[in-house]
């Protein structure tokens, strides 16, 4: 059974969510439960976009209200701790030329709630940020976001720096957004590419568990 | 080589299927790997092909399957706005010259100039170097009458004697193209015509087509090449058989006017497109243009000018300052809002009380030209352009009456919104799938339009078509709400709501606001005027005080980018859904 901020969340109910969130934080609940909570939440959401109840504005509703828990529980949170073991990082950022964040950020956030520590990069990245911070990071999954058909060339010329960079072998290099198909994969050199916010995690999953 | 127009709305790319043949005879190229993944075995095994995939390795025998005909397209040539004034750009005079002789032996030119002379109040009289090169042969072919004709001073060339000054408007469109030929003198509109924008076939979209040139012409000026000469090849044809139809001649056309979105007119222009196509956006000229018509490639009268109306900023372009100026909604006296929907949608919000005008262009997307939806197809012959669900099933109107093949905008917008009436599909539009209503397809539920019985072609809608729709609406929703939100406009103060262009003219209102595509506004009327970018073009071909105000238009409407607007991505969403 999931809890009643899990459900209040997974069904979209903004006003009473956050509601619940402010009287149990008033109540001195823990922090870090509340958020476990909306982690839970976040997960009926996946759920239930996978089999179809869901759809895009779904997703965009239920980050926006993790946004508000997230804001609301931040100033009772003592310290940082890391929230246990995370699965892996992601670089993700939508390329240059293209402005679009939509989709980017409904990436961000269901891999962030899947538990992989995910930096994002923003949108129109320039190629080299992205090879940048595989350096830094040392990330093994990069997803490049891309709305417009243009967002191809980029998308190919960040792979390729990638390449030149000598990173190509350290990284699984995942594309979507838009019309992304198997042929503009092809093109750009990419691993994979995924149609929705879930496939995205799916992607980052097999490749972080692989040895 | 056969003449057959194929369907396609995905430019070519193996993406839309719509192009699919069946070879009886011959020999053809192997079947590449979209195709292998696009078609079932059967229809493999019987010979199905795309055309857009598959080469000729010898004369064939091919069958056309009726659904992969290119048909005739709805195209809506007339606004229903009223006529411009006309304030003449071009002059034009009968002039009869004295032959020379020894003994008078002045310079062809010289004789008319001095003729003109005595005419025209333009003290400064130049010739254009084309004209003089026409000069001479008319001359004597019509025996020293003549017709000459003048913009501000400059001489354009010649014409037999007594004949009119002419001039083309054209709106073009990223999918189709209107043109209008009128006479310029009395603002008479004498022929129109309409015909597919041939840069299809290098995309469907602006944006594909801007890479496209980008990465087989590169990124400087001058090199939109095959796409700049498809388009331009294609005017030069509509305006030849304008002028046929009319029985006039081409000397006469002495101006054209085009309209179009900023990457039409680039395309057209061969202005660079490279930093069009990437974040900021800028066009490389906003401000309107006069160019010699012969720069891109029209041979009308030697010295004729080609005026291109201004745009305002990013992809909101002359076409949306034409529709603008079509629809006088620069002179509204109550709070408007403009809609022109395509694969683009361009908005407007007008605020008399503020003295102000916005505008923005959202990327809708070709749903509603019917591409990326399963059974969808442009408004042609056989298109389901109107349904109603019934009790036990639908009934549909077919452009031409024709049997249904598939279902254009506005029979989708139809469809949706009966499926939410009757609680097929909930307000998120996901599909009811415990409805007995709903068949099994191969994509999981789907609602059959038309069942497909006795031969008939099967006409569904999937989830992942209802997706389609939902993302297109968001987008213009979204853009609305930011506009009003931008302006701080509320629902209850827009008095009228203008739908601009061929999709908003056909549409059924009710239903399109019941489906959520259109805002309903308690004290709005809603207007549905035509071809309004067609009407500016031709109202400022005429007038050189319309140029102006199209000039003003672009000056002082203000162009708001969505994707940095605060607050967007809620709106989407909230956009996307039906209620």
């Amino acid at each position: 059974m999931a809890s009643e901020l899990a459900n209040l969340l997974a069904d979209l109910k903004e006003t009473e969510a956050t509601d619940k969130v402010k009287g149990d934080l008033e109540k001195g609940a823990d922090p870090m439960g509340i958020l476990a909570e909306a982690r839970e939440g976040m997960k009926i959401v996946g759920e239930r976009f996978g089999n179809g109840d869901y759809f895009i504005p779904d997703l965009i509703y239920s980050g926006e209200i993790l946004k508000e828990i997230a804001r609301l529980v931040e100033p009772h949170i003592k310290q940082k701790d890391d929230q246990g073991q995370k699965l892996g990082k992601v670089i993700i950022g939508t390329v240059a030329g293209d402005i679009h964040d939509i989709g980017k950020d409904l990436v961000v956030l269901m891999l962030d709630i899947s538990g992989f520590e995910v930096y994002d990069l923003g949108v129109d990245v320039p190629v080299q940020n992205f090879v940048d911070k595989i350096r830094s990071t040392g990330a093994g999954v990069v997803g490049l976001s891309g709305f417009l058909t243009l967002a191809f060339d980029a998308m190919k010329e960040t792979v390729d720096a990638i390449k030149a960079a000598g990173l190509r072998d350290n990284v699984k290099i995942m594309i979507g957004g838009g019309q992304i198909d198997d042929e503009v994969k092809r093109y750009t050199g990419a691993d994979a590419f995924g149609k929705d916010a879930m496939e995205a995690v799916t992607l980052a999953r097999s490749w972080i568990s692989q040895p | 080589m056969a003449g057959i127009q194929l369907a396609s709305a995905c430019g070519g790319n193996g993406k839309c299927l719509k192009c699919r043949v069946i070879i009886g005879e011959g020999d053809v190229s192997p079947l590449t790997d979209l195709e292998l993944k696009a078609l079932k075995e059967h229809e493999l095994i019987k010979g199905h092909r795309l055309a857009c995939c598959a080469y000729a390795l010898s004369d064939l025998k091919i069958e056309v399957p009726e659904k992969s005909l290119a048909r005739d397209v709805r195209l809506q040539l007339y606004g229903l706005t009223e006529p411009a004034a006309v304030d003449p750009v071009i002059e034009s005079y009968d002039i009869r010259v004295k032959a020379p002789s020894l003994q008078d032996a002045g310079a062809d030119m010289d004789r008319v100039m001095a003729e003109l002379r005595g005419r025209t109040e333009v003290q400064d009289l130049y010739p254009d170097i084309a004209s003089v090169r026409q000069l001479s042969s008319i001359l004597r072919s019509e025996h020293w009458r003549i017709t000459s004709y003048i913009r501000s001073g400059e001489i354009l060339g010649f014409a037999s004697h007594g004949y009119p000054p002419l001039g083309v408007a054209i709106d073009l469109g990223t999918t189709k193209i209107a043109a209008w030929l009128i006479n310029l003198q009395t603002g008479r509109e004498l022929e129109g015509l309409g015909a597919l924008n041939p840069q299809i076939q290098y995309g469907e979209d602006v944006m594909t087509r801007l890479r496209y040139s980008i990465n087989n012409h590169g990124t400087l000026a001058g090199s939109c090449g095959k796409l700049a000469g498809a388009v331009r090849d294609m005017i030069r044809e509509m305006i030849s058989r304008l002028v046929d139809k009319a029985g006039e001649s081409l000397e006469q056309v002495t101006d054209v006017c085009i309209v179009g979105n900023t990457a039409m007119t680039h395309l057209l222009l061969d202005l660079p497109v490279g930093q069009l196509a990437a974040s900021p956006y800028v066009a490389a000229v906003n401000h309107a243009l006069d160019i010699k018509a012969r720069e891109i490639d029209l041979n009308v009268c030697p010295g004729a000018y080609c005026h291109v109306l201004p745009g305002i900023g990013g992809f909101v372009g002359a076409d949306h300052v034409a529709m603008v100026l079509g629809t006088g909604i620069d002179r509204t006296s109550g709070v408007t809002l403009g809609l022109d929907i395509g694969t683009n949608t361009e908005i407007v919000i007008r605020r008399p009380d503020r003295d102000l005008m916005m505008s923005t262009s959202c990327a809708s997307g070709p749903a509603f030209e019917g591409a990326h939806v399963t059974d969808g197809m442009r408004a042609v012959t056989g298109a389901i352009e109107s349904v109603r669900l019934t009790e036990n099933g639908a009934e549909c109107r077919t452009i031409g009456d024709a049997p249904p093949i598939g279902l254009c905008g506005s029979g989708i917008i139809d469809a949706l919104s009966e499926l939410y009436k009757w609680g097929l599909i909930n307000e998120r539009g996901r599909f009811n799938r415990t409805s007995s209503r709903l068949h099994r397809g191969e994509q999981g539920p789907e609602f059959r339009v038309v069942e497909g019985k006795d031969g008939e072609q099967r006409v569904a809608i999937t989830q992942r078509d209802i997706d389609q729709i939902q993302l297109a609406k968001g987008a213009i929703r979204a853009g609305i709400a930011a506009l009003m939100q931008e302006t701080r406009t509320s629902p209850d103060m827009v008095g009228e709501i203008i739908l601009a262009g061929a999709f908003g003219s056909y549409i059924n209102i009710a239903n399109a606001v019941d489906m959520g595509l259109l805002p309903w506004f308690p004290n709005a009327t809603y207007k549905q005027v035509g071809n309004a970018a067609g009407q500016g073009a031709k109202m400022a071909l005429v007038s050189r005080s319309e140029r102006r105000r199209a000039q003003q238009i672009a000056d002082r409407t203000g162009y708001l980018e969505l994707t940095t607007h605060k607050g967007f991505k809620r709106l989407f969403a909230e956009g996307m859904m039906f209620r």
